[in-house]
């Protein structure tokens, strides 16, 4: 017997994975199977590519890569700013206090919020030296500033994002622009900026 | 007669590991030898129109009224076993409440149509393939839902996850005995992650290389992968019962968009949820650069609101012929890959022998 062509090959398979018996002639099929090893090779692929792409196998794909609507459709958005963060300061004899919040957050992929427990007491515009927003997605997504020592930290988790290549850059009313350098480890990228010129500042996460 | 039900008889999940490891000793080899497997499946097709010719036969004789339900449905349930088991094994979700359950509600529901084929005379050709039908889409709105609830609470499982109708938690029903057989679910499972996401990026390497026209690989991807890939974590149903693709839906989601934003936003998906490397190749891109003569418009391909120029029609047999294509192409490239290809033949032979002994059933 000749090879058996691509279309049989297709048709025996899809009838082998839905467990439909075989005729006369797909018997024959099934016999040369058993002798040619191109043949059986060619099969025994199309068998396991007809059950991933049955609609049961597409429920096992389904469970593993687990896609919600959400992110299929946050992949059509083409955002480039991720946040902005506004940082003001005031200073007074024995301290330097701080308000930090993120702006236009509509439309942004990072939602950065106090995280609950901070929240809850309400630490926002106290006199507690160090803020935090936290995305309220992924708590390894977060902004750290350090009003009394002048320091920032900003942490991207970067994993399910589609752009990984992120740049994060402060500027001033003054119309300064300072770059933080950044490092990444694994999907986190992370990036510490001292001594901070100017007492308020935005800071831009952004897509490169 | 032989009575078929009897045929699935117990054993316990030694025999599988035993098996397992024979299959193992087979010429150094992990899979059946080539004969052996072939040969199964014949036998079991064999076995299939056997079961299928006595169903009819008796399938006649009830609408005759001459009674034998109760045996006609044993030998249903008979011939529709090993796929409901093999589905449940295959995806995750076998334990003998799951096929209780499946069984009783298609048990029902083919009643329900032979009274009513009783009383209209009608006397069906093929009744044990009609029959399946009740079983098959039991069984995957079973796994469906099973899907959505785990899909809800990530992936991992939870001991207090109730299995089946005895509403018994996973935790209360754990024994040594459970563990041990949990374990080997576990290998199973990790070696069927492990084909079916290498054979998945080979599937999407092949159609995002195509040379085919973008709209027939475009449609492919909406009316047929998206939709299935959602199916389980999307609040409407995506896709509808018996049907392989969905040019409604993918109509629906295409919107407005130009090819070249379907183009962006697929390509972005795929990146996201299944793999870094995944993009359109340069053919694509370098036809959706060339102008398309679209109703004496002349117009660049990537420009074209897809929706307005190709209809449902279209959508579905392009993303059926274009799903062969790919296959094909997706199989030669597993041909080339001989790891991937010694993996496949693995999973593809053993599955065949291991899924009958899901709950402990050999056959005779």
């Amino acid at each position: 017997m000749m090879h058996l062509t691509d279309e049989q090959l297709y048709y025996i398979a899809e009838i082998t994975e839905e467990m439909q018996p075989y005729n006369d002639k797909e018997m024959e099929q099934m016999e040369h199977l058993k002798a040619c090893k191109e043949c059986y090779d060619k099969f025994c692929v199309s068998l396991a590519l007809a059950e991933m792409t049955s609609e049961s196998g597409y429920m096992v794909l389904a469970n593993i890569y687990n896609i919600s609507q959400n992110i299929a459709e946050e992949a059509s958005l083409n955002e480039k700013v991720l946040a902005v963060v506004n940082v003001v300061r005031k200073k007074t004899e024995a301290s330097v206090s701080a308000v930090i919040e993120q702006i236009n957050q509509i439309g942004s992929l990072l939602k950065l919020e106090q995280p609950i427990a901070l929240g809850a007491r309400g630490s926002s515009n106290t006199e507690s030296t160090s803020l935090k927003l936290e995305d309220i997605e992924d708590e390894k997504t977060f902004v750290v500033f350090d009003s009394q020592n002048n320091k920032l930290m900003v942490q991207i988790n970067v994993k399910n994002m589609f752009q990984k290549d992120i740049q994060v850059y402060l500027t001033f009313d003054a119309g300064e622009i300072i770059d933080i350098p950044l490092t990444k480890k694994g999907n986190i990228v992370k990036g510490i900026l001292e001594d901070i010129p100017y007492m308020d500042f935005k800071i831009h996460i952004e897509n490169k | 007669m032989r009575h078929i039900g009897a045929v699935l008889l117990a054993i316990d999940v030694i025999k599988v590991i035993q098996l397992y490891e024979s299959l193992q000793k087979c010429g150094g080899e992990n899979y059946m030898n080539q004969n052996e497997h072939i040969e199964q499946l014949i036998q079991n097709s064999k076995r299939r129109v056997e079961i299928a010719l006595k169903i009819q036969e008796i399938y006649q004789k009830y609408i005759n009224n001459d009674e034998a339900f109760t045996e006609m449905i044993e030998m249903v349930d008979s011939y529709c076993l090993p796929w409901i088991r093999k589905t449940l094994w295959k995806t995750g979700c076998y334990n003998d409440e799951n096929e209780y359950s499946i069984l009783q509600e298609a048990k029902i529901a083919v009643w329900k149509n032979i009274e009513n084929d009783k009383k209209q005379k009608i006397t069906r050709e093929k009744f044990a393939y009609f029959a399946f039908n009740f079983y098959k889409y039991r069984t995957l709105d079973l796994i469906r839902s099973i899907s959505r609830k785990r899909a809800k609470r990530g992936t991992e499982f939870s001991l207090d996850e109730t299995l089946g109708d005895n509403k018994n938690t996973l935790g209360e029903n754990l024994s040594e005995d459970i563990i041990k057989k949990e374990t080997k679910n576990e290998l199973e499972e990790y070696e069927k992650r492990t084909v079916y996401t290498k054979l998945f990026h080979t599937y999407c390497l092949a159609f995002m290389n195509s040379a085919a026209f973008p709209p027939r690989s475009l449609a492919l991807y909406y009316a047929r992968v998206l939709p299935h890939l959602l199916c389980v974590n999307h609040n409407e149903k995506t896709i509808p019962d018996s049907k392989a693709t969905s040019a409604k839906w993918a109509f629906e989601r295409m919107g407005e968009k130009t090819i070249e934003n379907l183009k962006n936003d697929s390509e972005k998906t795929l990146q996201i949820d299944i793999a870094d490397d995944l993009c359109w190749c340069e053919e694509f891109v370098r036809q959706l650069n060339e102008k398309a003569d679209i109703e004496n418009e002349d117009i660049y391909l990537k420009d074209v609101v897809y929706t307005a120029v190709y209809n449902k029609g279209k959508i579905e047999d392009w993303a059926d012929y274009t799903h062969k294509a790919v296959t094909k192409a997706a199989r030669e490239r597993v041909i080339n890959d001989s790891e991937l290809l010694i993996l496949v033949k693995e999973y593809v032979s053993q599955k065949d022998v291991l899924y009958n002994f899901v709950k402990g059933g050999e056959r005779k």
